[in-house]
């Protein structure tokens, strides 16, 4: 009876809170960005009232809220230092809001209080009915929601491109927080998952100098994050079960020792944060030595070290061009490189400046471009022929 | 404990998958011209130009006028003086592409004309058959034209619009600067 009553209260709160962000979906373009962080306070807040009057606060039963809790600080502030180490290669930013305390607070103190309030009701929705995955898996996708509808309106999509990097680069990370946040809430208590969320989502409003990493290497890190904090995590988990031993770490390292390999070498060289750097060819003016589809690695390397019959990487207005150097010219201490495809007739009229080279190619694959070019092409509506 | 090594092996599956979709996806996107060979009409590169020989003028009541086309070219430049509303110049030129690749028409960039620019000229270019007349928000329009190996005609015309209202008529002369950029890419 208890549970059947904590079960329709868990779904009317589920639904009240589908219908306020419904309606936040659809009122929130003209309001302004206070009011929306505030109306998702209010209506949490509301949330959480009804859920411990009619439920009462229920302690959690978790007992093993430490050893998760240290590895979430523990590597939130192992991957901080990774993220600044890295902003020393790629570059930093100054946070907009860090110099101006109105504004911070402003941003920060809805930010946090929406971040506890979720957890709180998430674990009052865990605790009352923590036998109800349907109920669970709802509350998930409404979270995933409102993380959505929260970040969408500072968007503008005006082309393939920006929906790409908003579904990846936001959505992917608001997806990867709330699976981890609901594994470590209904195993942990509410502890580790407020860690990870309050610590990943409000740092910017509080450091005044922010790595600049982009979306994509941002990302990966994000996701990297939550998923080892899961597998440490899980690991307490069994063993405080004592079944550790029946653990086959063997088997798991076996599948994916070469899929995290071959992952971690993708996202080196697609990064360009080293010296070597992968790209698709389009063009098949390189042919036959390589074509449209390929991939070509390259490695970047100073003016001087390039020589004739080398394969130039250089950037020629918005363009990454690879084209074999004829003749390297030097005029007025300046070296100058006339290059051509090995697919033309004739070397290309304008000579590449030093300003404009990037390095050499030094490997090619066939074919691995070929996703690469079809996304391209769907960027470009179609228009590759 | 079996679930739960299956359950590991699939996040990392999934894992894998999502850095693995992303990274084609933000190489294609942050190179999308890179991979290409991409080309504008005012670089002069693999061969794509405008033919001087085959520039016609067709001057309407303007009172004096030139185009700057010096032989085989990538650009050009004119000057028109447009005296009185309704007057206008217009000239035609071939654009050929006599270089060992295909040519295709990605795109066509013209001038933003101002609020005060709008109200006295009217600017418009007709590449093929199709004619693209520039506002004050410009135009930036996809495109998609296979001119292969051949040539096809660019009519460029501005006008001084016989609309204009009498108090929108400038006080001393005005000049009033107008570009087009064809960008064209490799087949």
């Amino acid at each position: 009876m208890i549970l059947k009553r904590n079960e329709k209260v868990v779904y009317i709160v589920e639904a009240s809170l589908f219908g306020a962000l419904i309606a936040f979906g659809l009122f929130s373009l003209q309001a302004g960005e206070v009011f929306k962080s505030y109306y998702i306070v209010v209506v949490l807040a509301i949330l959480c009232v009804i859920m411990a009057v009619i439920l009462g606060n229920k302690r959690s039963k978790n007992y093993l809220s430490s050893g998760a809790l240290r590895y979430v600080i523990a590597f939130c502030l192992l991957f901080g230092i990774i993220s600044y180490t890295l902003g020393l290669i790629l570059s930093f930013n100054l946070s907009y809001l860090s110099f101006d305390l109105q504004k911070n607070l402003c941003g920060l103190v809805p930010a946090a209080v929406i971040i506890i309030l979720s957890e709180l009701l998430r674990r009052q929705i865990y605790n009352s009915y923590a036998r109800g995955k349907k109920a669970i898996i709802c509350f998930s996708l409404l979270m995933i929601l409102m993380g959505v509808l929260l970040t969408i309106s500072a968007q503008v999509f005006s082309d393939a491109e920006s929906i790409f990097v908003f579904a990846t680069g936001t959505i992917f990370p608001i997806i990867a927080t709330e699976l981890l946040c609901a594994y470590l809430c209904r195993n942990f208590g509410i502890a580790p998952g407020l860690t990870f969320r309050l610590a990943t989502g409000l740092y910017f409003y509080i450091i005044p100098i922010v790595p600049n990493l982009g979306p994509y290497i941002q990302t990966v890190l994000h996701l990297i994050l939550a998923t080892l904090i899961y597998f440490f995590c899980s690991k307490t988990l069994a063993s405080r079960r004592e079944d550790q031993q029946k653990f086959r770490r063997f088997g798991i390292g076996f599948l994916t020792i070469p899929l995290v390999a071959v992952t971690a070498t993708v996202v080196c060289l697609v990064s360009g944060i080293f010296n070597y750097q992968i790209i698709a060819i389009g063009s098949n003016s390189m042919l036959p030595h390589y074509g449209r589809g390929d991939a070509v690695i390259f490695q970047k390397l100073a003016p001087e070290q390039i020589q004739e019959d080398d394969i130039l990487v250089f950037r020629r207005e918005n363009i990454i061009v690879t084209h074999r150097v004829t003749k390297v010219v030097k005029k007025d201490d300046q070296l100058y490189f006339q290059t051509k495809g090995d697919a033309e007739a004739e070397s290309n009229e304008e000579l590449v400046q030093s300003g404009d080279v990037i390095g050499r190619v030094v490997a090619h694959s066939k074919y691995i471009g070929y996703p690469t070019i079809w996304l391209s092409d769907i960027f470009n509506g179609g228009k590759n022929d | 404990m079996q679930k739960q090594k299956n359950f590991q092996i699939a996040i990392i599956g999934v894992l894998a998958f999502a850095v693995l979709f992303m990274s084609v996806g933000f190489a294609a996107y942050s190179q999308n011209l890179d991979i290409r060979g991409t080309t504008t009409i005012g670089a002069n590169k693999w061969s794509v130009h405008f033919d001087k020989d085959t520039m016609q003028t067709v001057v309407g009541s303007v009172a004096s006028s030139s185009v700057d086309l010096s032989d085989e070219t990538a650009s050009l430049g004119f000057k028109a003086n447009l005296g009185k509303p309704g007057d206008y110049f217009a000239f035609t030129v071939d654009v050929v592409n006599d270089g060992t690749f295909d040519a295709v028409l990605r795109s066509i960039a013209m001038t933003e004309l101002t609020e005060a620019e709008a109200k006295l000229v009217k600017f418009s270019v007709k590449y093929d058959s199709d004619t693209y007349t520039s506002t004050t928000t410009g135009i930036q329009d996809a495109l998609n034209y296979n001119i292969g190996n051949n040539t096809k005609t660019l009519l460029v015309r501005v006008e001084y619009r016989d609309d204009v209202s009498t108090a929108d008529i400038p006080a001393t002369d005005t000049e009033v600067s107008l570009s087009v950029s064809l960008n064209y890419e490799q087949n």
